[in-house]
């Protein structure tokens, strides 16, 4: 009995699959300016976030600036 | 990665680029997005410079090595913030689907329905 009450402790400590550590305080809030930042994409060309804003949206030429969805990913594909 | 990726058509039209920054090399990259046929932008942040300014280091993440903890952020043209997906597990992530919600949300749509009053 004691090692069942043991064994169930321990499992309700483990992490659950996935689980991240606490969520950051510093990242970007609605409403905050999204840090700018420069990149290589895949080709190796530099990737500026003020510039992609501020260029013609893609599939729209007509609209002015340019909305960017930004995914941060875990990448080690 | 792969919802938006069918989704990106239809985030596309609406005037969002989609872009998805990792720790990994640029190669690395490359070569996983031809295989699996993502269309959208891929940036490699090998230094970990602009996921440390965004916060999202997940330090020892993957294996012992530091990488990005998955999040998501939709800047408008002027640069602001206007909706950021946070995780605490990284199985539970934005889909595609959300993400059109989000823009409907927003108002941000396709050119052909900017006529279109949105009702508040």
């Amino acid at each position: 009995m004691a090692l069942a009450l043991g064994a169930a402790g321990l499992r309700a400590q483990a992490p659950a699959r996935g689980q991240l550590p606490a969520l950051p305080k510093g990242a970007p809030k609605v409403g905050d300016m999204a840090p700018d930042f420069a990149l290589p994409d895949t080709q190796n060309k530099t990737v500026k976030l003020s510039e992609l804003l501020a260029g013609p949206a893609p599939g729209m030429a007509a609209r002015k600036g340019t909305w960017v969805l930004l995914v941060f990913y875990r990448g080690y594909w | 990665m792969r919802s938006i990726q069918q989704k990106n058509a239809e985030i596309t039209e609406r005037g969002v680029r989609v872009v998805a920054i990792s720790v990994d090399p640029v190669e690395t990259t490359r070569a996983h997005i031809e295989k699996q046929g993502f269309t959208y932008t891929f940036l490699s942040d090998v230094p970990m410079e602009v996921i440390k300014k965004y916060d999202l280091l997940h330090a020892a993440g993957f294996k012992g090595n530091d990488i990005a903890r998955p999040a998501e952020f939709l800047v408008d043209p002027t640069g602001k913030v206007r909706w950021a997906n946070l995780t605490e597990n990284y199985r539970v992530r934005a889909k595609g689907e959300e993400i059109l919600k989000v823009l409907d949300e927003l108002g941000v749509k396709a050119s052909a329905d900017e006529t279109v009053t949105v009702e508040r």
